[in-house]
Order: C-alpha cells, then sequence, then structure tokens
C-alpha cells in the first residue's frame, strides 16, 4: 500500500527505476572494461536521460548539467577498472554523478544560481496533476506553467545541496529510499528524514500554489 | 480547518511533477554519447604518449596554456638577465664579486645616525638590531657591512657609498 510520502505511483510518470540485477548492464560493463566503446556507449545511451535529469533539477541550469553528465560518464569510463559489479551499474554512475555534482554545487554556494530552465515538454499541458493544480490557481494555463515553473526551481534552489538531492531522486525520480542510500553513502534512516524536512521547506517556500 | 498534511503532501507532489515535464533541446540525447566518446578517444590518445608529445599537443590546442607557458619563460629570462646585469655592475663598482653578492642575505637598511662616521649605509644583523631597542645603539665592528653602494641618502640623511666590508 502507498502511503501519503510516496511519490505518485502512475509509472509512465516516475523515469523507470533499474532492475537491480541487470545482466544486460554487466555485459556492456564487462564488454567496456576490455575495451570496447561500442558497449559503453550503449551503456551511456541506457542512463544519460536519468543521470541527466538528477543533474538538471540539482543544478536547474542545462548547461551545467550536461557539462556534469559528460564529466561524470568519462570519469566512470576511466574508473570502470575499478567497477567490481558488487552494485548496479545504474547505482555506481549516478554515485559518480551525484558526488561531481554535489562537489559542483558547493563551489557554486557562494555565487547566486544562475537558472537555464529547459522548456515543459508538450504533455505537461495535458498532465492531469499538473493541470489540477494551475486550473485551481488561473485558467492562463500555458502562462502560468512556465511561472509555476520558476518558482518551484526557486524553491528547490533554496533547499540545501542533500536535502535538494534526496527530493530530486525520490520525489522527481521516483527510486526508494534504500537506492537514495546507497547512491548518496547514508543510511534509508537519513534519507527519510531529510526528506520530510525538504518537503517541509518546500511547503513553506511554495505555500501560494498549495493553498 | 486545519489542512491534513498528507494532502499537502500530495499538493506538493503534483506541483514537483511539473519537473519531470523539463526537457532539454531537441537532439540534446542524439548528441550527448557522441561528445563523450570523443573526449574518451582524446583522452585514450594523449594517456598513449609521452609527457612532451603530451605537452606539446596541450600547447597547439590550448592558446591558454601555450600563453602561460610563453610568459613563464620570458619572465624567468629578463629576470636572469637583471640579475646578470646587476652582479656586473656590483663587481666593477665595488669588487664585490657575484659568488659574494649570491651568498649575501637581504638585511635590514639603517641610516645611521650622526654618532656612526661617515653617514655610510650600513647593513645591520638583525639581533644587533633588536638589541639597539628605542635609541640606536652602534653595532659591532664585525656586523657592518656594505649593502648599496649607490645610494646617496637614506631617509633624507646624506650617506657615502663605500666598497668595503667592515
Amino acid at each position: 500500500m502507498r502511503t501519503a510520502t510516496e511519490p505518485p505511483t502512475d509509472p509512465s510518470k516516475a523515469l523507470p527505476v533499474a532492475d537491480p540485477v541487470e545482466p544486460e548492464d554487466l555485459v556492456l560493463v564487462r564488454r567496456a572494461q576490455a575495451g570496447d566503446l561500442e558497449a559503453y556507449d550503449q551503456l551511456v545511451r541506457r542512463h544519460q536521460e536519468r543521470v541527466y535529469s538528477t543533474v538538471y533539477h540539482m543544478t536547474s541550469n542545462h548547461e551545467d548539467a550536461a557539462d556534469l553528465t559528460q564529466d561524470a560518464f568519462i570519469k566512470a569510463y576511466n574508473a570502470l577498472r575499478g567497477f567490481k559489479g558488487d552494485c548496479a551499474f545504474f547505482t555506481w554512475i549516478y554515485r559518480i554523478a551525484v558526488n561531481r555534482t554535489l562537489n559542483f554545487l558547493k563551489q557554486r554556494r557562494n555565487r547566486t544560481p544562475n537558472l537555464s530552465l529547459n522548456d515543459l515538454d508538450f504533455n505537461a499541458e495535458h498532465d492531469p496533476d499538473v493541470l489540477a493544480l494551475v486550473s485551481e490557481q488561473t485558467p492562463r494555463r500555458q502562462v502560468d506553467l512556465g511561472e509555476l515553473q520558476e518558482k518551484l526551481n526557486g524553491a528547490m534552489q533554496k533547499l540545501s545541496e542533500v536535502h535538494r538531492m534526496v527530493v530530486v531522486l525520490h520525489d522527481i525520480q521516483g527510486l526508494p529510499h534504500e537506492e537514495i542510500a546507497a547512491i548518496m553513502d547514508c543510511n534509508p534512516g537519513t534519507v527519510r528524514s531529510r526528506l520530510f524536512y525538504a518537503r517541509q521547506q518546500l511547503q513553506a517556500y511554495l505555500s501560494d500554489y498549495l493553498k | 480547518m486545519v489542512p491534513n498534511p498528507d494532502d499537502e503532501v500530495q499538493r506538493l507532489l503534483r506541483l514537483l511533477a511539473v519537473k519531470r515535464h523539463e526537457t532539454p533541446p531537441p537532439g540534446f540525447f542524439d548528441s550527448l554519447p557522441n561528445r563523450i566518446l570523443v573526449s574518451i578517444r582524446a583522452g585514450t590518445e594523449m594517456s598513449d604518449r609521452g609527457f612532451w608529445e603530451r605537452l606539446w599537443i596541450r600547447i597547439l590546442r590550448e592558446p591558454m596554456v601555450a600563453g602561460s607557458y610563453a610568459a613563464l619563460g620570458l619572465g624567468a629570462m629578463v629576470f636572469g638577465v637583471s640579475v646578470f646585469q646587476m652582479a656586473i655592475e656590483h663587481e666593477s663598482h665595488t669588487g664585490i664579486g657575484m659568488e659574494e653578492l649570491a651568498t649575501t642575505t637581504p638585511g635590514m637598511l639603517l641610516a645611521p645616525p650622526n654618532h656612526l662616521p661617515g653617514g655610510i649605509i650600513y647593513r645591520v644583523s638583525p639581533a644587533d638590531y633588536a638589541r639597539s631597542d628605542d635609541s640606536y645603539s652602534a653595532p659591532s665592528p664585525s656586523a657592518y657591512r656594505v649593502v648599496d653602494p649607490f645610494r646617496t641618502s637614506v631617509n633624507g640623511v646624506e650617506v657615502q657609498p663605500v666598497s668595503l666590508d667592515r
């Protein structure tokens, strides 16, 4: 049974969570470890969207997200010989991307974040969850979707990096607490408490949209 | 009526659903793997080369690096020439050779008070200077050494250049 603290369960909305066994990933990893760049290309294509999305939602900047995603995959390739397969490749590449992003955000901390937001896709206007929110606020949907997007990203940027990360991984990406704990190298209890606090913060920042 | 916290969380989650619809520019995910592979191939090629070859390639590819190395080299050359020239001039005026100049350590410049003879610029060892407190007491002659034979005044006090150690 889904609790109120879990993200919406429509599987088409949340990004797919990798199968922990991932036999195909492992085969590709072994080939890439032997120097097969085509195999690594397939791994990149398989995971790039989720990695990019995570980094993008953390930075709210497309250019930074593109650079960090590229760096993460290059670093992962260079460290691929050290990958023993004791966790899913997906978890491993996520961990690299998350650490690089957190380091980048620490360096950026003293600067005002420069938002460079991606456009909303066509489906946003037809998402019942989104429609319900916007139609309650105003009938001018398109205009206010953009405004809502900016407010949302602004509120996300006010959270600390680790709190933002759990919101991104759980509430946006749909990863379970245990997977997030493995990625962030902490225990699931810490993930839950961070998520609870982060949601409270977001509720305060976005109170106008939650009435 | 008190709002139900669970309802508020649900509304927040619906709000966050907007972010799932943010998508990068069209074609981004087609080009990203190629960019990654090109970088990996370039890095692999570079690691197979020797140090000097890698340095040369880097200089050719990155004008800023080339400029930095050029500025560094030029600066080192100018510094070397100026030190050499100063040493030669110093030797011709004072008889103190280059080797001796090289062993001369930086010290304190003092415009000597009236009771020191000749108004000469002396260098006094820091220990001697420390002992002098507020009123200057002449350090032992063995601590005297000519510092700058070309200066004619220090702090408005006229001095005479000498070429001898004291």
